[in-house]
């Protein structure tokens, strides 16, 4: 895609904005370029218990990526955040790795997506 | 907790070759009843007929060429569709029954067997002058022919040499399909995605911007209405029955799991990209497709309204985009906004347009869902007055009218909404 590049800023500004609705106070963001893809990590705190919000979060993030659609929906992502426009971010990209401390209230996710 | 992996299609509860399958059966179908509705000879020059004639709005194929072609004409463009999406390996999600059920309405008047492929064909250019697979932008290409009436416009609707009239309508379609792509992305974000109809804005746009360049040319047409009536006492059951067998094939298929995916489905508030296909499997997806087509004829049938080519184009969108964003929760303050607005303006809830405006102006169904029953009503009220008043600018030749004025109203709307109620510190 020609957009690559604000694609990955959109990926970025969506889950910022999810994480600062849940009350973070602590979002950090990654982003390696490669010749594979861009890799975007992004470590975050949320405020009380959010198990429900996450594991959805979790759901939307595995969505298969989805070429045919990403024409016609990645200027939506990282614009009015509902909380469902995580799916952007899933169909989005190829890989993704949640790993969620509960006890320490922090959530680390890896995501990948490959260039064409 | 630690989950990593793509969730895989071949945990879904119907698999792609049903979902496919599903698509194929309602093309055939349609083409089945449409043989059913005339002879054969009278079916091939009724569709004769459809392909001659200009298709700008509103252009009722039931009355051109009769009820049997309306439904070949139909069929036939929904199977072709669908085979263009199996022939590029696409996954059969939300969005691809929203495409495929909309050029299936759209089928019944102003989308042909002829004039829907310039626009395609042009998208298809576009790809190529990029350098990027077609695949990208087949959404764009089906969505976008609503401009299909531009090519049959000036092929037949003028009176040149037959081989200027061929240049020129070739060149409208591909050259609007062409621009079509950069655009549809763009305007995306003029209305953050609560029309669900996009391309019908952006296609609004470009429509207007043609239609200008005619008019300055001395190119005018008149404005029209084909519309017919007298079908109630068969197509109000065969669209009854038609919502409620997908409701009752859904909860089958899904069994137990159906009515907690469809409560989740319901708390969505649609606005896009909500593929309810993938977010919420097939099964849950065709009982709110089933329920919410169901809400749309009940609708008709309480207004007095006429079940023909528009209308029955009207509830096939519903239907299709109900695997995309609509639900009855959010299209029937929508649907009540424009009630309301028969009680205050000068208009009856049966004429033409409005019936159309209603059941098309559901585009907005995401503003009552995410917004409340208060702002829905109040989207259903303003469309019904803009989109009476937007058609003149591209006189027709967007098929989606509604989508057009849908988009102004919404980003008119929402970002009002959002500024008084945003409560929070960011």
């Amino acid at each position: 895609m020609r957009h690559e590049r604000f694609v990955v800023s959109r990926i970025v500004s969506e889950l910022m904005n999810f994480f600062f609705s849940m009350g973070a106070g602590d979002f950090r963001a990654r982003v390696s370029r490669s010749d594979e893809g861009h890799e975007i990590v992004i470590e975050s705190d949320y405020a009380g218990s959010q198990g429900s919000r996450l594991r959805e979060m979790t759901r939307l993030l595995r969505m298969p990526r989805a070429r045919e659609m990403e024409q016609y929906s990645w200027s939506l992502s990282g614009d009015i955040s509902t909380g469902q426009e995580i799916y952007l971010v899933g169909i989005l990209t190829d890989t993704v790795s949640v790993d969620h401390d509960e006890q320490a209230g922090r959530v680390r996710i890896t995501l990948f997506r490959k260039w064409d | 907790m630690k989950a990593s992996g793509k969730i895989g299609f071949e945990k879904a509860l119907v698999g792609e070759a049903g979902k496919k399958a599903f698509l194929f059966s309602f093309g055939t179908a349609l083409c089945l009843f449409g043989l059913t509705r005339d002879s054969f000879p009278g079916i091939l020059s009724g569709l004769w007929r459809i392909l001659v004639e200009p298709d700008y709005l509103i252009s009722d194929y039931m009355d051109v060429g009769g009820m049997g072609a309306a439904f070949v004409n139909s069929g036939l463009l929904t199977v072709l569709f669908t085979s263009i999406l199996v022939f590029l390996r696409v996954h059969i999600r939300g969005i691809s029954i929203a495409a495929v059920f909309t050029v299936a309405g759209f089928s019944f008047f102003g989308k042909n067997l002829l004039n829907v492929w310039f626009i395609v064909a042009g998208v298809w250019l576009y790809a190529r002058s990029r350098k990027e697979p077609f695949l990208k932008f087949i959404y764009i290409a089906f969505f976008g022919t609503a401009l299909a009436p531009l090519v049959s416009q000036l092929m037949f609707g003028f009176h040149f040499p037959p081989f200027l009239r061929f240049f020129l309508g070739a060149s409208a379609g591909l050259s609007a399909g062409f621009i079509l792509p950069p655009l549809a992305a763009a305007f995306l974000s003029v209305h953050h995605g609560f029309n669900l109809y996009n391309v019908g804005f952006t296609a609004g746009m470009v429509g207007t911007l043609y239609v200008s360049v005619f008019r300055s040319h001395g190119f005018i047409t008149a404005s029209r209405v084909i519309w017919s009536t007298g079908h109630n006492g068969l197509l109000f059951p065969l669209c009854t029955a038609f919502f409620l067998l997908l409701a009752a094939a859904g909860f089958l298929l899904g069994g137990g799991k159906t009515p907690d995916s469809l409560r989740s489905l319901w708390k969505h508030p649609g606005r896009l990209i909500a593929d309810f296909v993938d977010l919420y499997d097939f099964p849950a997806t065709l009982v709110n497709m089933g329920l919410t087509g169901l809400v749309a004829v009940a609708y008709l049938r309480l207004i007095g309204g006429d079940f023909n080519g528009p209308t029955l184009g009207g509830l096939l969108t519903v239907a299709g985009f109900s695997a995309m964003g609509k639900t009855p929760r959010n299209i029937i303050p929508v649907l009540l906004g424009v009630v309301l607005g028969s009680v205050t303006k000068n208009w009856s809830l049966t004429d033409p347009p409005i019936q159309l405006a209603a059941l098309f102006g559901t585009t907005l169904a995401p503003i009552a869902g995410e917004f409340g029953w208060i702002a829905g009503l109040l989207a259903g009220y303003i469309h019904s007055s803009v989109v009476l008043n937007v058609g003149v600018l591209h006189a027709g030749f967007n098929l989606y009218n509604n989508g057009f004025a849908g988009g102004m109203v919404a980003a008119i709307l929402v970002p009002l909404i959002e500024a008084f109620r945003r409560r929070d510190k960011g």
